[in-house]
């Protein structure tokens, strides 16, 4: 019955009853919530199952020391995700000694951006399709087009979680799109 | 509606926890918890214990002597400027 109404509470009353009294239950609800996506995010920037499970665990452990820093300002799975973000990418970054993942289009001063590429064809592709063209996409190209269409991230959250200029990111959310569109037409037009 | 559950949404559709992740998770948190409650127990004895090492912090040493009447004894040549010995 408690469990069945724990359900339904918002995540930020979770952790305002988890910060009044320290239950490890209310913790274990934000991990049910958020592990499964946390750890699907994990598999598909590191592309290994092992690696995920303990980025996983290290991702989590950052959640519980600094929940209490936790603002309120962005909506928690935003903050959770971001957390994410930033450690499978220092992790590559690491790993692949390349500073520059990000830096193909490192144009700061781009001016407006127009985004002309249509989504529709994107957001309404099959699940399986767009599995295969997202592991086809650079990797950079692959976390933004994340982050903006299966994260909700605004155009300000991505460009401070990757360090780049909002015009900046704006171009690379156009290329990314258009670079999946290409890769979806490349691999499928004959279906 | 269909935006908000466009095909990058549906691809977390069938995301699942990490095998034994809750178990690992829980074992980590007790750890910390556990290492931090003897830090706070612990610390402050440690520190302590390293000042009355070093010499300092004792609190008998520097109240001045007391008679048995508790009043504060003083020393013959407190009130009295120094002078050269004889």
């Amino acid at each position: 019955m408690r469990k069945q109404a724990l359900k339904n509470i918002p995540d930020e009353e979770i952790i305002s009853l988890y910060l009044n009294t320290r239950e490890s239950s209310y913790f274990s609800i934000l991990y049910k919530r958020y592990g499964g996506k946390v750890f699907s995010k994990c598999i598909s920037l590191l592309k290994d199952e092992e690696l995920a499970n303990d980025a996983t665990q290290d991702v989590f452990m950052k959640i519980y020391l600094n929940l209490a820093k936790f603002s309120g300002k962005s909506k928690f799975s935003t903050w959770v995700y971001s957390i994410t973000y930033n450690y499978c990418i220092d992790f590559i970054r690491r790993r692949k000694k390349d500073r520059n993942l990000f830096a193909d289009d490192e144009v700061e001063n781009v001016g407006e951006v127009i985004d002309d590429v249509p989504e529709k064809e994107l957001l309404e592709m099959e699940v399986s399709r767009l599995k295969v063209v997202l592991e086809k996409i650079p990797l950079g190209d692959k976390t933004v087009l994340l982050m903006k269409y299966q994260d909700d991230m605004s155009i300000k959250e991505i460009a401070e979680i990757l360090d780049k200029s909002e015009s900046a990111i704006k171009m690379k959310i156009k290329r990314a799109k258009h670079k999946a569109q290409k890769t979806y037409k490349d691999i499928f037009k004959d279906l | 509606m269909s935006e908000e559950r466009n095909s990058f949404k549906r691809l977390d559709d069938d995301s699942e926890l990490p095998p034994n992740g809750e178990k690992e998770l829980n074992g980590s948190i007790s750890l910390i918890n556990s290492v931090s409650r003897v830090i706070e127990l612990y610390l402050p004895g440690f520190f302590q214990l390293l000042i009355s090492m070093s010499g300092g912090g004792s609190e008998k040493k520097l109240k001045s002597p007391r008679n048995a009447d508790g009043g504060e004894i003083k020393r013959d040549n407190e009130n009295s400027p120094s002078e050269p010995p004889l």
